[in-house]
C-alpha cells in the first residue's frame, strides 16, 4: 500500500472515532468488481453504550410502544377477530413455528388453567395490567368485589367492551382504563390484594420498564396479596427456542451450519422481552416487600411454545415471611426416576414430601438435541438428517403436566421451578400430601437457585430492539463522514463487527479484515 | 409509480435494519416468510396511511395484504376503486 492510501485510511479512521458510537474502526480498500477504483471501506465496532443509550432515549421508547399499541390494535381488525366468540378473543396468538392461529383448544387450556391459578387465591381486588380482549377478566371479575382493568390499546378495549355488552350480566365492580402499564396514577398503597400482569411483560420495550411496573404493583398491593407475572417467555430457554423454531421451517437440505446461523440471528433480533427466572430473585433483593417468589413452568397437556419456553412467576407481598424448611433433595440426574417410580415411591412409602431435582424436561427434549447438534454440527449433516436422527430419539424425561397429573391423582399439590435456570429446560418438583400443608406452601420451598453475580436487573433479560439499533449505526456514520471529510475519502460502505481481526503480535489484520468484509457484501 | 419505488426503498431499509441485504423482487414474501415481524408490519401501516390513505379500519387488517410489493400494489388500487 502506498503512502496517500494509507493517510487516507488513517484520516477516515480517525473521523469515524470520533464518532461516539464507535468504539474500534479500521479502514481498508476493497476491490469490488473486476474494474475500476477500489472501495474505500470502513469497519467498525459498536461502542454499546451508544446503543444502550439510544435505545433509552424517551422519544426511541415512547415510539416503539406506540408501535407495538398498533400491532394490538391491527390484530383486532383481522378475521379471527371478527370471527370470534364472545368471552374467547384469541386474535392475534398466533405459533412461531407455524406463523398460523394456535389452535383454540389449545388456547381455551391456556385461559383455563391461568384462572385456575388465580383463583387459587381467593383474589377481591384485581388490578390488571394489560387486559387485552379480557380473556382473563370476563372469567374472573364477576367473582370478585373489585377488577380494574388496563390496556393500552383503545381498539382491543372498545372490543372488550362490546363483549361485555354481547355477555350481558352485572359488571359493576369493573373498571377499564386506557392507559400504559406503567401508568399508576389514582391507586393508593396497598389498594389490591392482586396485580395480574399476564402475557404482557413480552410487549415491555425493557427490564428497566418492567421494574418501574413492578415497583408500583409492589407498592399497591397489601401484605399477604400476591403480583402474578404469567406467561414469560424464558430466557434461559431462548437459544433453545430459536433452534426449535428455526428447525421447525428450515428447508430439509439446509446444512446444520446455515441454520445455525439462522438461529443465532432470531436470538439477536428478538423484538419480544424475554426474561430470566434469576430476574425476579434480583427484584426480590431490590424489593423488601417482596416475600417469596416461585417460577414454574406452564401447566397444559398441549404441545406448543406456551408449554415449552413459558412460566408463570408469582411475587408474594409482605415482608415477614417465614425461612422455608430444608428439604432432601432426590437428583434426578444420578437416578432417573419413570412416572411409574415416583408413583410407586409416593403410594407405597406414603410420604408427606418428595422432592426432586434436576428432571429431564420432555416437553423439550428433542429441542435440546436439536440445539446440540447444531452448535456442533460438521460440515455434512443436514436438517434432514437431524430430523431422521430426532423422530429415533428414545424419550427420557418427564412432562411437568404428568406430575401435576399424578399428583391429582394420589393426593398431593406438585409444585415445580425453574428457578435454577439452566439452559435445557429442566426443572425441580415437589409433592406434598393434600390436607398436610398451607395454600402457599409452595412460597415455602427453598428452590435451587443461581448465584446472582449482579444487582443489575438488566443482566437478566434480553434487549429488545437492540439488534436494530445497532444497524441504524452504519447510515448515520455515513452522513457523519459526509459531514466532515472531502469525498474522496467518504466511505463506500460500514461493516459492524463484534471485534476487529488482530496478528500474533496484536496489530490490526488488514488481510483478515479484507476476507470479513467481503463476506458482509 | 414512483409511489411504488417508495415503498420499495421502504422496504429495503426495513430489510437492512435486520441485517437482512438478500434481494427482494415484488413477489417475494416479507412478513409470511418471517423476514420482518409485526412491528415492521406496523411501520409499512403507517406508511401507508400516511403516504397512500388507506384506512385499514374499512379494509381490515391482515399481514397477507401488505407480504409483498405485489400485494400492497393490489391494496392501493382495490382502495381507491373502493373511494
Amino acid at each position: 500500500m502506498n503512502d496517500s492510501h494509507l493517510s487516507k485510511l488513517q484520516e477516515l479512521e480517525a473521523a469515524l472515532l470520533a464518532h461516539p458510537g464507535v468504539r474500534e474502526a479500521a479502514a481498508i480498500f476493497r476491490q469490488d468488481g473486476s474494474r475500476g477504483k477500489p472501495n474505500l471501506v470502513a469497519c467498525i465496532v459498536p461502542d454499546e453504550n451508544y446503543i444502550s443509550q439510544a435505545l433509552a432515549d424517551p422519544e426511541n421508547q415512547r415510539k416503539r410502544l406506540h408501535n407495538r399499541r398498533k400491532t394490538f390494535d391491527l390484530a383486532q381488525l383481522g378475521k379471527q377477530a371478527g370471527a370470534s366468540e364472545p368471552g374467547f378473543n384469541i386474535a392475534g396468538w398466533d405459533s412461531s413455528y407455524t406463523r398460523t392461529p394456535i389452535p383454540a383448544d389449545q388456547m381455551r387450556e391456556w385461559v383455563d388453567l391461568t384462572v385456575q391459578e388465580i383463583l387459587s387465591f381467593q383474589p377481591r381486588d384485581i388490578l390488571e395490567i394489560g387486559c387485552g380482549t379480557g380473556l382473563l377478566l370476563l372469567r374472573i371479575a364477576r367473582g370478585v368485589r373489585r377488577y380494574v382493568g388496563m390496556d393500552f390499546a383503545p381498539v382491543v378495549l372498545a372490543k372488550l367492551k362490546q363483549q361485555m355488552r354481547e355477555i350481558g350480566e352485572d359488571w359493576s365492580g369493573v373498571t377499564l382504563l386506557e392507559r400504559s402499564a406503567a401508568d399508576f396514577e389514582g391507586f393508593g398503597e396497598d389498594s389490591f390484594d392482586t396485580v395480574i400482569v399476564n402475557s404482557v411483560a413480552q410487549y415491555f420495550p425493557s427490564a428497566e420498564y418492567l421494574t418501574k411496573v413492578l415497583e408500583e404493583a409492589c407498592r399497591v398491593v397489601k401484605p399477604g396479596g400476591r403480583i402474578f407475572v404469567g406467561d414469560v417467555r424464558n430466557l434461559a430457554l431462548l437459544d433453545l427456542y430459536a433452534a426449535s423454531v428455526e428447525l421447525y421451517q428450515a428447508p430439509s437440505h439446509m446444512k446444520l451450519a446455515e441454520l445455525r446461523q439462522s438461529a443465532l440471528r432470531r436470538t439477536e433480533f428478538e423484538e419480544q422481552l424475554v426474561i430470566s427466572p434469576a430476574y425476579f430473585l434480583a427484584l426480590q433483593r431490590r424489593i423488601p416487600k417482596i416475600g417469596a417468589i416461585e417460577t414454574q413452568p406452564k401447566g397444559g397437556q398441549s404441545d406448543n411454545e406456551l408449554t415449552r419456553f413459558r412460566f408463570d412467576a408469582a411475587l408474594h407481598i409482605g415482608a415477614s415471611w417465614p425461612e422455608p424448611a430444608a428439604l432432601s433433595w432426590l437428583d434426578w440426574v444420578a437416578q432417573p426416576l419413570t412416572l411409574q417410580a415416583i408413583g410407586e415411591l409416593l403410594r407405597d412409602q406414603g410420604r408427606e414430601t418428595l422432592a426432586i431435582k434436576r428432571i429431564a424436561n420432555a416437553r423439550v427434549e428433542k429441542d435440546v438435541e436439536a440445539l446440540a447438534a447444531i452448535a456442533n454440527s460438521n460440515d455434512e449433516e443436514t436438517v434432514d438428517d437431524l430430523r431422521k436422527r430426532l423422530n429415533s430419539l428414545e424419550p427420557r424425561g418427564i412432562d411437568p403436566q404428568k406430575l401435576w397429573s399424578l399428583g391429582e391423582q394420589l393426593g398431593y399439590r406438585v409444585h415445580a421451578s425453574w428457578m435454577a435456570c439452566r439452559s435445557d429446560g429442566s426443572y425441580e418438583a415437589v409433592f406434598q400430601r393434600l390436607g398436610a400443608s398451607e395454600k402457599s406452601a409452595s412460597s415455602m420451598i427453598k428452590w435451587p437457585a443461581p448465584e446472582l453475580d449482579s444487582d443489575n436487573l438488566e443482566r437478566y433479560a434480553n434487549s429488545p430492539g437492540r439488534a436494530v439499533q445497532r444497524q441504524r449505526l452504519p447510515d448515520e456514520l455515513l452522513d457523519h463522514c459526509k459531514s466532515r471529510l472531502p469525498t474522496d475519502l467518504c466511505p463506500e460502505s460500514v461493516i459492524l463487527l463484534d471485534a476487529l481481526p488482530l496478528t500474533v503480535d496484536d496489530k490490526l489484520d488488514r488481510q483478515a479484515l479484507l476476507k470479513v468484509s467481503e463476506s458482509c457484501v | 409509480m414512483d409511489g411504488v419505488e417508495e415503498i420499495r426503498v421502504f422496504l429495503k431499509k426495513l430489510l437492512a435494519l435486520r441485517a437482512d441485504r438478500q434481494p427482494f423482487s415484488d413477489q417475494s414474501s416479507l412478513f409470511l416468510s418471517g423476514r420482518l415481524g409485526s412491528v415492521d408490519a406496523v411501520e409499512v401501516v403507517v406508511l401507508l396511511e400516511e403516504k397512500f390513505g388507506i384506512d385499514f379500519t374499512e379494509t381490515g387488517f391482515d399481514q397477507v395484504q401488505i407480504d409483498s410489493i405485489d400485494a400492497i400494489q393490489s391494496l392501493i388500487r382495490t382502495a381507491n376503486v373502493s373511494k
